[in-house]
């Protein structure tokens, strides 16, 4: 059977609800299931609508300029992501960078991860990362005036950004 | 005597993980999905000598299903797209990996009482064995990055259980709730989303995951889920030395229905265990025969109960085993 909604994918998910005395039955794909949550029952209030309410703010704001964006990897449009609120691939944060940016913002409160991370980054990720660490250090020991130390660790700094350079190619 | 699961009941810790090379799990075909829960298997086999139990949701009935989410195992998201989900579970229930979910990997622990700092080095733990074999979807901005945004940077979702029925008596739930929702944590019912606090059973979660290490999240959940924990013992205290009556008799009520009911909705049940838990966690009646009411409460919930006994049930027969049930378990309580 195939889905009510986008006629394209196999229905997998099936709803059934009364309006009225009258029963009206949906079947749908995973990807429009997403999309029809108030359909599903078991779900009454989703913490899913709420922010798509959130990315449906931010089309309405560049309405004017937007011609459709299309992730280069997966393919997934901005639009879609704004219907679903669920990504493609990780492609898309960068592609869509420009519009994702203030709604995690606006999410979170926060734009950077200070959290774990994978053990075998990649090297100039992790260069990068010690970097940034050692950029606290020395704010840390300016506010200190601990200059002997602070000249040490720029000197360590200049270091590591050469050898970001030479691993970048 | 308080026990120390008197009020923190369990504590669960899931984190969420995406493989680079695949699109996220809604946009996977099947073949595809089939690879990366194959490359997730192989890596197992390579990196752990724990004991895991492989289960692929389409080769689960609908009741396995539910049993398993009714358990908190898995999540309802798991089984929303049977042909390309699975999942791991360990031996012991500790840990599952579900595979194939929103996102390609959610590892979560499981553990009684309040043991955030336990179950997050589980949870880690299992995520550096993973990792050593796994390239992860990561940006040294945003970190692990996630189907959907709100999970995005630790991809940690932490939660703890709480049972707060004097709370519910003295009308304090509403207030309490929105404070802890100032304070950037979230309040749930027992499963998840929407649903009521069926048994004054709460979820008690932090909301975003971007802009704070796991230990900060960890901590500071820690630091309100102990004051909640403190003021419900202090209700508790007050009840006991001012209406010590009316909550003996409120408990003693809900014994004499569990003990004598020929029909019982999971509903009624859920609120009379309730009170029994109170009642023992207060010193009202003596839990001689060692009932673990929360397990109690999983084994009457709709699915658990078809699946143990193995048949199909309408709503009533549903509620007559379920009386008869918990009958059987207090069968030995002496009053
Ligand atoms: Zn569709
Ligand atoms: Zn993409």
């Amino acid at each position: 059977m195939l889905c009510d909604k986008c006629k394209v994918n196999t229905a997998k998910l099936h709803y059934t609800k009364i309006i009225n005395g009258k029963v009206e039955e949906l079947h749908l794909c995973e990807i429009c299931a997403i999309e029809n949550q108030d359909f599903d029952m078991d779900n009454p209030f989703s913490i899913h609508k709420l922010f798509t309410g959130l990315f449906e703010n931010i089309k309405d704001k560049n309405e004017e300029s937007t011609e459709e964006i299309t992730c280069s990897n997966c393919g997934l449009t901005l639009s879609r992501f704004k219907k679903t609120g669920k990504l493609g691939c990780a492609k898309c944060y960068e592609d869509f960078n420009e519009y994702l940016q203030p709604v995690i913002q606006g999410i979170h409160g926060h734009k950077h991860h200070i959290g774990k991370s994978p053990k075998r980054l990649s090297p100039d990720i992790k260069l990068q990362k010690d970097i940034e660490g050692l950029s606290v250090e020395l704010e840390d020991a300016v506010k200190k005036e601990e200059f002997e130390k602070a000249a040490e660790i720029r000197d360590e700094i200049k270091r590591v950004k050469e050898q970001l350079r030479t691993c970048k190619g | 005597m308080e026990s120390d699961q008197d009020v923190a009941i369990s504590t669960r810790i899931r984190i969420a993980r995406n493989l680079k090379d695949f699109d996220f799990p809604l946009y996977l075909n099947i073949e595809d999905a089939d690879k990366l829960t194959n490359t997730v298997l192989d890596t197992m086999k390579e990196s752990f000598d724990d004991n895991y139990k492989f289960f692929r949701i389409r080769d689960l009935s609908v009741k396995e299903r539910l049993m398993y989410m009714e358990e908190h195992l898995i999540s309802p998201e798991l089984t929303r797209q049977i042909d390309k989900s699975s999942f791991l579970l360990r031996g012991d229930e500790k840990a599952t990996i579900m595979i194939n979910e929103e996102d390609h990997l959610r590892i979560q622990t499981l553990l009684s009482g309040l043991n955030l700092d336990a179950a997050w080095r589980l949870c880690s733990e299992i995520d550096d064995k993973l990792e050593s074999k796994l390239n992860y979807a990561y940006d040294s901005d945003l970190g692990y990055l996630t189907a959907c945004p709100t999970n995005v940077g630790t991809g940690m979702r932490a939660s703890v259980m709480l049972h707060l029925p004097c709370l519910s008596i003295i009308n304090h739930m509403n207030s309490l709730t929105e404070a802890i929702r100032k304070l950037g944590l979230t309040v749930r019912g027992l499963y998840g989303e929407g649903t009521e606090a069926s048994g004054n059973l709460y979820q008690v979660s932090n909301q975003t995951t971007l802009g704070q290490t796991e230990e900060e999240i960890i901590n500071k959940l820690n630091k309100i889920i102990i004051q909640i924990v403190g003021k419900e013992r202090n209700v508790r205290k007050y009840l006991k030395e001012k209406k010590g009556f009316e909550l003996e008799d409120k408990i003693y009520r809900s014994f004499g229905i569990l003990k004598h009911s020929r029909l019982m909705s999971s509903k009624e049940a859920m609120n009379h265990l309730s009170a029994l838990k109170l009642g023992f966690d207060c010193g009202y009646l003596l839990n001689d025969s060692g009932i673990n009411i929360i397990e109690l409460m999983i084994e009457i919930m709709p699915a658990t109960m078809q699946k143990k006994l193995n048949v199909d049930l309408d709503k009533n027969e549903r509620d007559k085993i379920r009386a008869e049930i918990i009958r059987n378990h207090l069968s030995r309580m002496e009053v």
